[in-house]
């Protein structure tokens, strides 16, 4: 990976105040994306991926949110401290993102046509009319059917899958270097999901655009992903590229998670759940954060915060036994 | 439509034998020690000498037939006299709501985009303070201070100069625009929660544009809803404001005629009262099918 990097996240850190408790969300992670590739953010609810991707799109409600430290590089600058009037005109435009849940997503008093035309009209790219032109020639890109009739219809006429596909139209319309997709997946059934990964995968290998795919789902980080950060309780534990970290894992959260997922059994062998619950982010352990649940933790994973130990080119896990876990077969 | 048709005649027939319940017209028009015959000639004159569901039928063939009665006291149709009065009421009631709107919705608005903040605090006491504040004391203490004391304005009568204007549509306002303002941050500060409004903001969209537009047209949803009802009780004639005041509406003209039992004005008031609201729901709803792409494809 000697190329430039397009995104460089480095030690980004998010807390939410409510009340009493500052829940520390993210807690210094760090992650890269470059050209053209796509890396995969692996996590449980609550690992703090998702407020990574909403505070690099500059989405995140302050208060209660506050971003305590860290930077995010992208074509150079650190868009976190971007005037806010700088960041809206690359918004969009340079770096773009994919929602969850697209029913909700979208606007449901106006039409597809309109919103995604909104996205060429606030950018100064061209007319009301040609602006919904280009967003029936995008529909008919994402595999609408008749596209060039339904730029008139509402969210609400589409099913599941089509809105999303609306909504990726919505978001690579200006061609942008980066699309960060937040578990585009999640809310649709199991043979849409492979659909719109594949529309995602194309449209990237198309224009050279670089994705950064959050989701909870190892299948897809497998089928899509070039690198993945696998996240717990706010930091990346564990990066590298997709095949080597899945195949040998140098993280006990990731064995774990390898572990327990179901595409990755023999027929016959039984799952094995992590055990104990995901950390409290109001409280977290001392030490390393997965000592409680992990199996191979010692006295100084209790003490001390693990360092982060490349264990192989391009390969980072942070972990005091990240050598040892390195050489365990993932199935056991 | 046809609930509301329903609605509309069982308001009618109430209206007419609840009007009947207010006592004798014959006691109040006629000097105390009237005989018995001028009594009856009286009665038999307006045709109260008939059993009531004899007048009722008479009383439904006239609406049928635009006639709306004869008002005893003014000696002319009750139906010109209501209409007479109606666009006095209907002035103040417009007026009245399109001012409560746009401040509402600008107040709303601001308060919801930084709740908790300064000018969210200040709204929200201060359209609480409105919402809540007796209309009658509001005037009274309205007229004390500006007519009376400070004579700016007029204590009552509607003139052609604005000054007539000011206190009645002010205090006609203050109930309805510290509720508007109430619906309109709560809606709005749902609408600036959702998801469609990160996605707006994700495309580069400013955020006066995300408000007025993305926002607001999602929350105008539940403020027409609420100006719809409050429109409804205006029209309905502002009885207190317009007594108060003296305004020569519907509202005044209304109390007026249970006070005098003019049987004919009440009905004919009521009814045309009740047709108005008819077809400001009728509106209502085709509003709601215009701002709600939803609805429409049912």
């Amino acid at each position: 990976m000697a190329d430039k990097p397009l995104l460089e996240v480095r030690d980004l850190k998010v807390e939410f105040r409510t009340g009493r408790e500052i829940v520390k969300a993210v807690n210094g992670a760090n992650f890269t994306a470059y050209p053209g590739k796509t890396l995969a953010i692996l996590g449980e609810s609550g690992s703090g991926k998702s407020v990574s991707a909403q505070t690099i799109m500059r989405l995140l409600q302050i208060p209660p949110g506050a971003i305590t430290g860290g930077t995010a590089m992208f074509h150079g600058v650190d868009i976190l401290k971007m005037p806010m009037d700088e960041w809206r005109q690359m918004s969009g435009k340079k770096m773009a993102m994919v929602f969850q849940d697209a029913l909700a997503s979208l606007n449901p008093v106006f039409t597809v046509g309109w919103q995604i035309a909104e996205t060429f009209r606030i950018h100064g790219e061209c007319s009301r009319s040609e602006a919904f032109d280009r967003a029936g020639a995008l529909l008919e890109r994402v595999g609408i059917p008749a596209a060039r009739d339904r730029v008139k219809d509402f969210p609400h006429q589409f099913s599941g899958g089509m809105r999303q596909r609306v909504m990726i139209a919505m978001a690579v319309a200006l061609k942008p270097d980066l699309l960060i997709a937040d578990e585009p997946t999640t809310a649709l059934d199991v043979t849409v999901q492979a659909q719109i990964m594949d529309l995602i995968k194309d449209i990237s290998k198309e224009s050279g655009m670089s994705v950064i795919l959050i989701t909870h789902d190892l299948g897809v980080v497998v089928d899509v992903a070039d690198t993945v950060a696998v996240m717990y309780a706010g930091r990346v534990v564990e990066g590298g590229n997709v095949i080597d970290v899945l195949q040998q894992p140098a993280h006990p959260y990731t064995l774990a998670l390898l572990r327990s997922a179901p595409q990755a059994r023999e027929k016959g062998e039984r799952l094995q759940p992590i055990v104990g619950s995901p950390p409290d982010l109001a409280n977290l352990p001392t030490g390393c954060s997965f000592h409680p649940r992990c199996a191979f933790a010692t006295d100084i994973c209790r003490r001390q915060a693990p360092p982060i130990k490349s264990v192989a080119e391009g390969r980072i896990s942070e972990c005091h036994h990240a050598e040892t876990v390195h050489h365990e077969p993932v199935h056991a | 439509m046809l609930h509301s048709s329903i609605a509309l005649i069982g308001l009618i027939v109430a209206v007419f034998f609840l009007a009947r319940l207010t006592g004798d017209p014959t006691n109040l028009y006629l000097p105390i020690d009237a005989n018995l015959e001028t009594r009856q000639e009286f009665a038999k004159l307006h045709g109260f000498d008939q059993p009531s569901h004899v007048q009722f039928v008479k009383f439904v063939k006239g609406i049928a037939e635009g006639d709306l009665g004869f008002s005893i006291r003014k000696q002319r149709p009750a139906f010109d006299i209501v209409l007479e009065a109606y666009p006095t009421t209907l002035k103040l009631a417009f007026t009245t709501m399109t001012l409560v709107i746009t401040f509402a919705v600008t107040v709303g608005a601001l308060a919801a985009y930084k709740p908790r903040g300064v000018f969210d605090r200040v709204a929200s006491i201060s359209s609480l303070s409105t919402a809540s504040a007796p209309d009658f004391w509001v005037a009274i203490t309205g007229i004390l201070i500006f007519s009376v004391a400070l004579r700016w304005l007029p204590t009552s009568g509607m003139g052609d100069g604005i000054e007539y204007w000011i206190m009645p549509v002010t205090v006609l306002m203050l109930r309805p625009f510290g509720l508007q303002v109430q619906v309109v941050r709560a809606s709005m500060l749902g609408a600036l929660s959702s998801a469609y409004v990160k996605t707006a903001r994700a495309k580069g969209v400013r955020e006066r544009r995300v408000i007025y537009v993305h926002a607001l047209r999602n929350a105008l949803l539940t403020i027409v809803t609420v100006a719809g009802d409050q429109t409804v009780g205006m029209i309905n004639g502002a009885v207190i404001v317009e007594t108060v005041f003296g305004w020569p509406g519907i509202g005044k003209l209304m109390v007026d005629s249970v006070i005098q039992r003019d049987y004919a004005i009440v009905q004919a008031a009521i009814t045309i009262t009740a047709s108005a609201i008819f077809l400001l729901f009728i509106i209502i709803d085709l509003l709601y099918v215009a701002l709600d792409p939803r609805i429409r494809h049912r």
